[in-house]
């Protein structure tokens, strides 16, 4: 299955003069070399583009704007000329979301990377969407605050990616998702109006409008900067393990944690192919990290391990934790794979607590069953007092058509997950990807979605193709 | 251009790791001057499913050659910046690189040669002292201080006539690659000098690794060992504080451990580091000829850099480094081996 995007007609000459105008002559680029770095992200599907030799949904410009303004013309230039605009970060993304499937302008936002302030009294960062996630954690870190937020992609991914992908770092148990983090926003709605979010802990004055922009992917404006709640480094860490029988005692050990208040940073409960994969261990291996105040990590610290010990976990000390500790940002697995042949992908989900072995099962088995499937797996990390995240990781080696089994990989997979019940995405984000699901996932909601997008951007361009809306 | 090799792959599929430490990358902000978006294009380019011209191939020259993306790289022994010199390779060359290439050719040397210390070549000596490029162009003092510091200890010091000037480092960069200093192989046959010392890291790793029958030495490890054997004496330069540069390619190309902080803090001098420094330096925009052929580019990456030494007075040990922080706007920047050689008087 071979994917065509038919780029929307533009007229390069009026686009440049167009865009000329809106950035300065520095300012955008139409050289065939910066279009296609800006046509893809780390969905596997583009990588599988470009080891076929592939140059697929090409953008006709990339715009790199340096202030609000200049974005707000960028957005009112494109409305006017009907150009696709399509927001992109660092491109790490892993569902599609900014490959600028119908052509148009790119907005690069990477010229947007100040931090503009650190607030130490009310612990808020105010930072520009186009700045690199470690490099925002270094810069706190040098005054002992950090943002709580580790994705693995830390280094390779920007504010504005994570906000609009509504992301999860991998401590997002203690400081939770983006989402959370938010506190309030910049940016440029598609008609090409700047707008800031009122700066205060919490509003009652209405719906949140700037809400509607956490998680749009870039469908519904720009993000250009975020206040985001910060924290002091933690003064004390607990790195804690234990392997457990089955997934159901692990699961039940966090459950107990989170519902009793406990907010352990880092909790990671691995299935047994990856448990022995990592660690070398039989059984349901669980990770954890518990960090903050000496006081109340110690006690969280005390009420977990309780838990973990009432259902039979076998410490395994701090060994794991540090194993993981030195492999958390390595995605070098993937590289080689794709190299010999094979396709990997990686699918986290949510759901409640009562459905969470089913889900594990459900997935991994219909994964497992999928032709060409080499290995399925899975883990349980981003916990919340009422469910939990699974993350499942598909490798297969389909031989010739690895896009045809690429898709019915997910095609089991969400169907699995429905059928279970729960949300058929965590934190990557719907790009392109998830698409086909998203109306059994919204319901009627998803058609409210588009008449929404169709009021914010009567003209249309910002990031068609995505969300399905 | 040459296909290039199969390691490349693996980053173009990589999902730009090390990005956050690209100073090139950070300067430009272009996606395609990204570590892995560098080896996508080198890779596409190479699968002929992008035209290969002088505009396609700019972006597999915008590399310092820093090697600050392969400290965060998971591929253990992968480096991108000689996969890019490689995948340069014969051409086609962007403008600034042909005009770089025509000055190469036609006076020894990328940057223009300036004048040159007349030869001094005997048989024999302990040092057989080889100046680079940038040496030449724009720090002959920090040869001459090299050299005048190793004699003050009592070697014999020949120097390496000007005919024998390229390493062979320039051409790599500019996607010519030559023969390794040519005329240096007979020369050595001819002095049987003890070794060969050298001031600048790119030379020293394009000599270490040439196959000499000789031990090639950075000039820096010789002198701080000198005085560390009671052999050289240095004047007292303190009290003072100076902010350290650390090279790129003293650092994390080759290590020269603590030997440039102890020459400093041994003539008096309070060493004050930058938040990145070591292996985690971060890089002037000089190396790999960046300044030479995107000269813009180059500048940017200097001026961040120089924003982050902060400090007055800034000590570095390079001469490509000097240069690239002077012509960012540093009032105050030394060569090590000349200030502690009493000679660091600068403009
Ligand atoms: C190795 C690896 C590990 C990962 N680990 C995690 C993880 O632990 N947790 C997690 O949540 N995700 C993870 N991801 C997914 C990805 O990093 C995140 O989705 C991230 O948020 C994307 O950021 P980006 O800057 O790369 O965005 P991009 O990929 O450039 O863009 C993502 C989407 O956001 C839109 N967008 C970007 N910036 C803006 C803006 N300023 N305004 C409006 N729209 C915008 C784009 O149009 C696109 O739809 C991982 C990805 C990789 C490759
Ligand atoms: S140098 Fe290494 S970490 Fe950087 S992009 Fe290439 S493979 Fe990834
Ligand atoms: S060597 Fe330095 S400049 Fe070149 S790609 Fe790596 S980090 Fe960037």
């Amino acid at each position: 299955m071979s994917a065509v995007y038919p780029p929307t007609p533009v007229d390069p000459e009026a686009l440049r003069r167009a865009l000329a105008e809106a950035v300065g002559e520095d300012g955008y680029s139409l050289a065939l070399v910066d279009r296609v770095a800006a046509s893809r992200d780390y969905w596997p599907p583009a990588t599988l583009w470009m080891l076929e030799g592939r140059l697929v949904a090409l953008p006709a410009a990339v715009v790199w704007p340096r202030t609000v303004d200049e974005v707000a013309a960028v957005l009112r230039t494109c409305a006017a000329l009907g150009v696709p605009v399509t927001p992109f970060g660092e491109g790490s993304g892993a569902v599609g979301g900014a490959v600028p499937v119908r052509g148009g302008v790119v907005l690069d936002t990477k010229r947007m990377n100040a931090v503009r302030r650190v607030d130490r009294s009310n612990l808020l960062v105010e930072v520009e969407a186009g700045c690199n996630g470690e490099r925002l954690e270094r810069r706190l870190g040098a005054e002992r605050l950090t943002l709580g937020h580790v994705p693995q992609s830390l280094r390779c991914s920007t504010v504005g990616g994570w906000i609009s992908c509504r992301a999860a770092g991998q401590a997002s148990t203690r400081y939770g998702k983006i989402e959370d983090i938010v506190v309030a926003l910049e940016g440029v709605l598609p008609t090409g109006e700047p707008f800031r979010s009122p700066l205060a802990p919490r509003t009652a004055t209405g719906p949140r409008i700037d809400h509607l922009l956490v998680g749009a992917e870039g469908t519904l404006g720009v993000i250009t900067a975020a206040h985001l709640r910060v924290w002091p480094l933690p003064e004390t860490r607990y790195l804690q393990s234990w392997v457990f029988d089955n997934e159901e005692r692990g699961l039940e050990a966090v459950r107990r944690t989170l519902q009793a208040g406990g907010r352990p940073a880092v909790v990671r409960l691995y299935d047994h192919f990856e448990s022995s994969r990592h660690f070398g261990r039989k059984g349901w291996v669980l990770v954890t990290v518990v960090e903050g105040d000496p006081l109340l990590a110690e006690a969280e610290a005390r009420l977990l391990k309780g838990n973990c010990e009432s259902q039979k976990g076998w410490s395994l000390g701090e060994g794991p934790v540090r194993t993981w500790m030195v492999h958390r940002f390595d995605v070098s697995l993937a590289s080689p794979l794709f190299r010999q042949g094979a396709v990997l992908d990686t699918i986290e989900v949510a759901c409640l607590w009562d459905r969470a072995q089913d889900m594990y099962r459900e997935m991994v088995g219909a994964l497992g069953e999928v032709a060409g499937t080499a290995l399925a797996s899975g883990h349980f990390s981003h916990f919340y007092p009422e469910g939990a995240c699974l993350y499942v990781t598909v490798v297969g080696f389909p031989g010739e058509d690895r896009s045809s089994y690429h898709a019915r990989a997910w095609e089991a997979a969400m169907e699995a997950c429905l059928g279970v019940g729960g949300s058929i995405g965590h934190h990557h984000g719907a790009g392109l990807q998830r698409v086909p699901w998203l109306e059994r996932e919204h319901g009627a909601l998803h058609g409210a979605l588009g008449r929404v997008r169709r009021a914010l951007d009567p003209a249309g361009i910002m990031n068609p193709g995505k969300l399905g809306v | 251009m040459r296909r290039p090799p199969a390691s490349l792959l693996d980053c173009a599929i990589c999902p730009n790791l090390c990005r956050c430490d690209c100073p090139v990358t950070a300067a430009t902000a272009r996606e395609v001057h990204s570590p892995s978006q560098k080896a996508r294009l080198a890779h596409l380019l190479a699968s002929g499913a992008l035209p290969v011209d002088a505009d396609t191939v700019e972006p597999l020259y915008a590399c310092a050659g820093c090697g600050a993306c392969t400290e965060l790289c998971p591929f253990t022994g992968f480096e991108l910046a000689p996969a890019l010199r490689e995948a340069r390779a014969g051409g086609p060359h962007p403008a600034g690189v042909a005009a770089a290439l025509d000055t190469l050719e036609a006076t020894g040397s990328p940057f223009g040669l300036a004048p040159l210390p007349e030869d001094e070549i005997f048989e024999s000596p302990d040092a057989l002292y080889f100046a680079g490029c940038a040496e030449r162009a724009f720090a002959p003092e920090t040869a001459a201080a090299a050299v005048s510091l190793m004699r003050q200890a009592g070697w014999t010091v020949a120097r390496v006539p000007s005919r024998e000037v390229c390493c062979g480092h320039a051409l790599r960069c500019l996607g010519s690659p030559g023969p390794v200093a040519p005329g240096l192989w007979d020369l050595v046959a001819v002095l049987s000098p003890s070794r060969v010392v050298v001031g600048c890291p790119e030379c020293y790793r394009e000599l270490a690794g040439a196959g000499l029958e000789v031990e090639v030495e950075p000039a820096l490890r010789v002198v701080r060992r000198l005085h560390r054997e009671g052999r050289l004496r240095l004047t007292p330069l303190g009290p003072g504080e100076v902010t350290y540069h650390d090279p790129c390619g003293w650092t994390r190309l080759t290590d020269l451990g603590r030997d440039p902080l102890e020459l400093l803090e041994a003539v008096g001098l309070q060493v004050r580091l930058p938040r990145r420094h070591g292996r985690q330096t971060d890089c002037c925009g000089a190396g790999d000829l960046l300044a030479v052929h995107s000269p813009t580019v180059a500048r940017q990456v200097a001026r961040r850099r120089l924003a982050a030494l902060g400090g007055p007075t800034v000590v570095t040990s390079c001469a490509r480094c000097r240069q690239a922080l002077r012509e960012a706007g540093a009032a105050d920047v030394h060569d090590l081996l000349e200030l502690v050689a009493g000679g660091g008087e600068d403009g």
